[in-house]
C-alpha cells in the first residue's frame, strides 16, 4: 500500500510538472494592405484586382514549451464572406521535431480549422496571408481583421 | 490516515493530468485592409472633329453628329456620385451638345446637355460600379453665325451627387 501511494504521488507530480510547462504559440507580424486606384485591372472602366497576397514570410509563428505533438488551428474575426481570407505555411521553420500540413491555401472562417501540425518546439514558421473577392462593391474604409492561431496538444 | 492521503494524491493526479489534456494557447495578428476612395474616369476615342458643311436650301445648316468615336468609362467604389461635363471654350461661335447613350453599370443618362463653362449633369445615380457610355455629340450653327471653328476642351468629372 505504501509503494502504491508513492507511485501515485510521483505520477501526480509528473502530471503537475507537465501542466506547468504549458505549450505556447507566439505570432509576430501584421499585414497592412492598401487598395486604391492603382489596383484597378485596367484603369477606369475596370474592376479592382480580386486577389491580394502578402509576402511569403509576412507572419512568423513560434511554438515553444512542448515536448509532444501539437496542432495549430486558425480562425478570423470578423469574417467577411464577400472577401474571404486564406493562409498557408510557406516554411517549415526549425526545431527538433516534425511539421506537416498547411502548405496549400486554407480558407479562414470564423470557426477554428486545422492549419498544420507537428511535434516538439519549432520556431520561425512562416505564413502567408491572402484575400480574394475584392471589388468596387466594397465601400472605401479601413477594415481591421484579426487572424487568431491556437496551438493544442497532444 | 492512509485513505486520506490516497484521496489527496488521487486528486493531485487527476488535476495534473487534466491540465495536460487541455494544454492550449493562442495568439493573433491583424490584417488592416484600407480601401481608398476610387473615382476614375477615362475617355476613349481621342479627339473628334464635327464639320457643319451642308444644308438644304431654305433651311439652316445641317447638324453634325457623332456618337461612335468617343466613349466614357468610369469606376467608382463610392455611393452617390454623378458625372458632369463642361467645356473650357468661351465665348462660343456655335452650339455643341452632348448626351450619354447606352449607359451601362447602373447610372442614368441626363437630358442632352448644351456645353458651357458651367458643369452640367451627364450621368446621374452613379454608385459603386463600373460603367460606360457612348458620347453622342451634336454641333449646330445658324446661317447667321457665319463660318469659323470652335475648339473645345471638354472635361468630364465624376463628383458627389
Amino acid at each position: 500500500m505504501t509503494k502504491f501511494l508513492i507511485l501515485l504521488a510521483m505520477l501526480g507530480l509528473i502530471a503537475i510538472g507537465e501542466r506547468v510547462q504549458a505549450i505556447d504559440i507566439t505570432v509576430t507580424g501584421s499585414w497592412p494592405l492598401v487598395i486604391d486606384a492603382s489596383d484597378l485591372q485596367s484603369g477606369a472602366g475596370s474592376d479592382l484586382n480580386p486577389t491580394y497576397i502578402s509576402a511569403a514570410g509576412q507572419i512568423r509563428i513560434d511554438i515553444s514549451n512542448t515536448n509532444t505533438t501539437w496542432r495549430v488551428g486558425v480562425r478570423i474575426s470578423p469574417y467577411y464572406p464577400d472577401y474571404p481570407f486564406g493562409v498557408r505555411r510557406t516554411t517549415d521553420g526549425t526545431g527538433p521535431g516534425t511539421i506537416s500540413g498547411g502548405t496549400s491555401w486554407i480558407p479562414v472562417t470564423d470557426s477554428w480549422q486545422l492549419f498544420f501540425s507537428g511535434s516538439q518546439p519549432r520556431s520561425n514558421i512562416r505564413v502567408q496571408v491572402g484575400l480574394t473577392g475584392m471589388s468596387v462593391q466594397i465601400l472605401p474604409g479601413t477594415y481591421e481583421i484579426t487572424i487568431e492561431y491556437i496551438v493544442v496538444e497532444p | 490516515m492512509k485513505r486520506l492521503i490516497a484521496v489527496c494524491l488521487a486528486v493531485v493526479l487527476v488535476l495534473g493530468l487534466g491540465g495536460v489534456a487541455v494544454a492550449a494557447n493562442s495568439d493573433s495578428h491583424t490584417v488592416t485592409v484600407e480601401v481608398s476612395a476610387i473615382n476614375e474616369l477615362a475617355i476613349t476615342g481621342g479627339n473628334l472633329t464635327l464639320a457643319i458643311n451642308s444644308a438644304t436650301a431654305g433651311s439652316e445648316p445641317d447638324n453634325a453628329t457623332d456618337s461612335t468615336t468617343c466613349d466614357l468609362l468610369w469606376t467608382t467604389n463610392q455611393a452617390s456620385k454623378k458625372i458632369t461635363v463642361a467645356t473650357g471654350l468661351t465665348p462660343q461661335n456655335f452650339t455643341l451638345k452632348v448626351v450619354a447613350q447606352n449607359v451601362s453599370g447602373g447610372g442614368s443618362a441626363a437630358s442632352e446637355v448644351t456645353l458651357s463653362t458651367t458643369a452640367k449633369d451627364l450621368v446621374t445615380a452613379v454608385a459603386t460600379e463600373i460603367g460606360s457610355c457612348d458620347l453622342a455629340y451634336t454641333a449646330s450653327a445658324t446661317a447667321a453665325q457665319g463660318t469659323g471653328s470652335d475648339i473645345h476642351t471638354v472635361t468630364y468629372t465624376i463628383t458627389a451627387a
